[in-house]
C-alpha cells in the first residue's frame, strides 16, 4: 500500500506546533516572571524604605535648626539615591 | 481630522515613554498624638514611598515589538508608623541594653505640686510666666504625701546586668620605703590636712550608680512606673516591682582651721596650730593667718542630682557646665595685704574695743555662692506624680535650667515683741498665724505663715506710708461719707520674717549697744527709696521685735527650673524616638 501524503505528518506537524506554542509560552510566561519578580522587588525595596525613611527623619530632626520641610526634602533625595542604587530609575533594568 | 488624531497620540506615546521613573516620599502629618502609661510621647504617622512610571522591558516582547514595554503610573507603598518619643538620649551610646533605657527618670512630686503658686516664682518672687516653675529638691525625709513643694527621687529595682560602669574610690598613696615614709611624714606635718574622700558602704555606692543611671538613661523598663505602690515609709528598699523613695545623704559640711604661718602651714592637729588657735594669735600676731575653708563632699544625693543633669544638659549643650561648677568657691576666707599684716595688733585692740562697746554682729562664715545654669537646649525630664503614695500620672517637662545653691538657710527663728512703739500717733495691729510660745513667735523654714500688719490712718494721724510702699501695703478706704478714713495693711511671709533674722541675729545688747543704738537711731537719716529689706527692718524693729532664737544650717541644694510640654516632638534635642511598624499598604496602577 502506498500512500502519498502521510497521515503521520499531522501529528508531526501538530507536535512542532505543539512546541512552538510551548516555546511562546514559556516565554510569555518568562515575561510575566520577570514583570512580577520586577515589581516584587520595587515593592519590597519600598517597603524596606520605609523604617529608612522615618528613622533617617528622626535623625535629621535631631540637627540644629532643622524643620520639617527641609528635612522631608532631604529624605526625599535620600529615598532617590537608594531607588538609583537599586537601578529604579529611567526604566532602565 | 484622523492625521491629527495620529499626531496627538504620537506626541502621547512618547510623552509617556519619555517620562523618567521618580520616586517620592511624602510623610503625612502626625496624628493621635498622645502619652501613653510610661509618660512616653506616642503618635502615629504615614510615610508613602511612590515610584511612578515605573517601566518594566519585556524580553520576550521584543520579538514583536523592540519598544515593548510594561509601563506602571504609579506603586506606592504606605506604612503606618506608631512612633514613641522618650525623655533620654544617651541610651544609644551608653552600651547599654535597650531594656535597661527607658525616657521616664526616677523624680516624684505629689499630685498639686504643678499647680503650687508657691513654684512659679522667679527668684525676686516675681511671677514667672505661664507654665514655668523653680521646684526645689525635697529630700525622702521630708516627704510626706501632701508636700508639694519640692520633687523628690526614687528607687528602683535596677537588674545588675544594667551597669555598665564601676564608681573608682580615690584611695591616698600611701608611699613605700622608708624615704617615702618620712618624706610624707614630713609633708603631712607642714601642710593643711585636707579632706580625704570617704567611700561610701558598697550598698549606698550601688544606690549611687542606680540613681546615677536612672536620671541617665531612665528607669530601667522592667521598673517603669505607671500603677502601683510607692514606698514611703522605708527609703531605699526597692525591690523588683515595687519602688521606693531613695535617700543617701552622705553630705557633710566640714569646715576646717587651717594656720599658716609665713612660710610654713602648720598641720592642724599640731600643737603650734592648736596654740594658735587656742589664744586667738592669728587676728593680733601679723603673718600668722587661720585659714577658713568650707568644703562641702561630693556623695549627697543632692550634689549627684545637680551634676548629672549638667552633665547631660551639658552633653545636649555641647557646654561643660561641671567644669563652671568646680570653680565655685564656697570658703569664707580673705587675703590680706602686708600693710594689714602689720598693722595687725593695733585694728585688734581697735576692734576689741568697740566690742566691748557696741557689740557685734555675728558673722556667716558660709558665704552664700549661688550658680544657676540656663540651658540654650532644654533637656527633657519626665516626672511620676504621686497620689496618696500611689502612682496617677506622669508629666513631661522641659528642664530650661539648674540653680544651684550653696549657702546658709535659716531653719527655724523666734522673734519676740519687746515693746509696741508707736508709728505715727496710731498703734500698730499685728496678726500672725505662726506658732505662739511663751516668749514670742516662732517661724519654721518649712511652714509658711503669713503675718499682717494693720494700722488705720485717719485725716489727722501721722503716718510715714511712702517709706513703706516698697512693702505693697493694700489700702482700704472706709468711713461715711467721703471715705476719710485708710487702712493699710502689710504682709510678711516666712520667707520675710526668716531674712529679717538672718540679718538681725546676734545683735546682742553690749555694754553701750542698747543706749547708744537707740539714740543713735534717732539722728539716723532714713533713705527715701529703702529696699525691700531695709523697709522691713525698720518696720519690724520700730514695732519692737528682737530675734530670740534662731538656727541655721550649711545647705546645699538645687532648684530645677522647668518648663511644661504637653508632648515631646519627634527628633526634639535630648529624645529618643522609637517607631515601630504597624501596617504597610501596597498598591500598583
Amino acid at each position: 500500500m502506498k500512500r502519498n501524503g502521510s497521515a503521520a505528518f499531522v501529528p508531526l506537524l501538530i507536535g512542532v506546533m505543539f512546541i512552538f506554542w510551548f516555546i511562546w509560552f514559556l516565554g510569555q510566561e518568562g515575561d510575566n516572571t520577570h514583570k512580577i519578580n520586577r515589581l516584587e522587588n520595587l515593592q519590597n525595596l519600598q517597603h524596606r524604605l520605609l523604617s529608612a525613611a522615618i528613622n533617617r527623619k528622626i535623625e535629621l530632626m535631631q540637627v540644629d535648626d532643622s524643620n520639617d520641610t527641609d528635612v522631608d526634602g532631604k529624605i526625599n533625595g535620600y529615598i532617590r539615591n537608594m531607588m538609583h542604587a537599586n537601578h529604579i530609575y529611567k526604566g532602565k533594568i | 481630522m484622523k492625521k491629527s488624531i495620529l499626531v496627538l497620540s504620537c506626541f502621547i506615546v512618547a510623552g509617556v515613554f519619555a517620562q523618567n521613573t521618580t520616586t517620592t516620599t511624602t510623610f503625612s502629618k502626625l496624628s493621635n498624638i498622645s502619652t501613653d502609661k510610661y509618660g512616653n510621647t506616642v503618635s502615629e504617622q504615614k510615610v508613602t514611598i511612590s515610584t511612578k512610571n515605573f517601566k518594566i522591558n519585556n524580553f520576550w516582547g521584543k520579538f514583536s515589538n523592540p519598544k515593548s514595554q510594561s509601563i506602571y503610573s504609579n506603586i506606592s507603598t504606605t506604612g503606618i508608623f506608631s512612633l514613641s518619643t522618650e525623655a533620654s538620649f544617651v541610651c544609644r551610646d551608653g552600651s547599654l541594653d535597650l531594656n535597661g533605657c527607658s525616657g521616664q527618670k526616677p523624680f516624684i512630686v505629689n499630685t498639686g505640686t504643678f499647680t503650687n503658686p508657691n513654684l512659679q516664682k522667679g527668684i525676686d518672687d516675681n511671677t514667672l510666666p505661664q507654665g514655668e516653675y523653680r521646684i526645689p529638691y525635697g529630700s525622702a525625709k521630708s516627704y510626706t504625701p501632701s508636700n508639694i513643694s519640692s520633687f523628690y527621687a526614687i528607687d528602683t529595682y535596677r537588674n545588675k546586668k544594667y551597669f555598665t560602669k564601676s564608681v573608682t574610690v580615690t584611695k591616698q598613696a600611701s608611699g613605700e620605703g622608708f624615704f617615702n615614709y618620712l618624706l610624707s611624714l614630713i609633708k603631712n606635718y607642714f601642710s593643711l590636712k585636707t579632706t580625704t574622700y570617704n567611700p561610701m558602704n558598697p550598698s549606698l555606692s550601688n544606690l549611687r550608680i542606680r540613681y546615677v543611671e536612672n536620671i541617665t538613661y531612665g528607669i530601667d523598663q522592667a521598673s517603669q512606673a505607671h500603677s502601683g505602690t510607692i514606698f514611703i515609709s522605708q527609703p531605699n528598699k526597692a525591690t523588683k516591682d515595687k519602688i521606693s523613695l531613695l535617700d543617701y545623704n552622705n553630705q557633710s559640711t566640714t569646715q576646717t582651721t587651717g594656720c599658716s604661718g609665713l612660710i610654713f602651714d602648720y598641720n592642724l592637729d599640731s600643737l603650734t596650730c592648736k596654740i594658735i588657735q587656742f589664744f586667738n594669735i592669728s587676728s593680733w600676731m601679723p603673718f600668722v593667718n587661720d585659714r577658713d575653708k568650707t568644703v562641702i563632699t561630693t556623695t549627697s544625693m543632692v550634689t549627684d542630682t545637680e551634676n548629672t543633669l549638667l552633665a547631660l544638659a551639658g552633653k545636649l549643650n555641647h557646654t561643660d557646665y561641671l567644669s563652671n561648677i568646680s570653680t565655685t568657691s564656697v570658703s569664707g576666707g580673705k587675703g590680706s595685704n602686708f600693710l594689714v599684716q602689720l598693722l595687725k595688733p593695733a585694728s585688734y585692740m581697735f576692734k576689741s574695743m568697740i566690742h566691748l562697746f557696741f557689740g557685734s554682729k555675728s558673722t556667716n562664715t558660709t558665704q552664700l555662692a549661688d550658680v544657676q545654669f540656663k540651658f540654650k537646649k532644654p533637656v527633657p525630664l519626665a516626672f511620676i506624680i504621686v497620689k496618696n503614695n500611689i502612682v496617677s500620672g506622669i508629666k513631661q517637662m522641659l528642664l530650661t535650667g539648674i540653680e544651684s545653691v550653696y549657702g546658709t538657710n535659716v531653719t527655724q527663728c523666734t522673734v519676740k515683741q519687746n515693746n509696741a512703739k508707736q508709728v505715727g500717733y496710731i498703734s500698730v495691729e499685728f496678726k500672725t498665724d505662726a506658732t505662739k510660745l511663751n516668749q514670742g513667735y516662732r517661724f519654721i523654714h518649712t511652714i509658711s505663715t503669713s503675718s499682717y500688719f494693720s494700722q488705720t490712718k485717719t485725716p489727722l494721724s501721722k503716718l510715714n506710708t511712702s517709706y513703706y510702699s516698697v512693702l505693697n501695703p493694700t489700702v482700704t478706704k472706709w468711713g461715711f461719707p467721703f471715705k476719710i478714713f485708710k487702712k493699710y495693711t502689710i504682709k510678711l511671709t516666712t520667707k520675710d520674717w526668716l531674712g529679717w533674722c538672718r540679718r538681725n541675729q546676734g545683735q546682742q545688747s553690749s555694754l553701750l549697744g542698747s543706749l547708744f543704738g537707740n539714740f543713735l537711731q534717732l539722728f539716723a537719716k532714713k533713705s527715701t527709696n529703702p529696699t525691700k529689706n531695709q523697709a522691713i527692718d525698720s518696720l519690724l524693729h520700730n514695732l519692737g521685735f528682737t530675734v530670740v532664737s534662731y538656727q541655721q544650717q550649711v545647705h546645699n541644694n538645687l532648684i530645677l527650673d522647668l518648663k511644661n510640654t504637653s508632648s515631646f516632638k519627634i527628633g526634639q534635642p535630648g529624645t529618643t524616638t522609637h517607631f515601630k511598624l504597624l501596617n504597610v499598604m501596597q498598591g500598583i496602577r
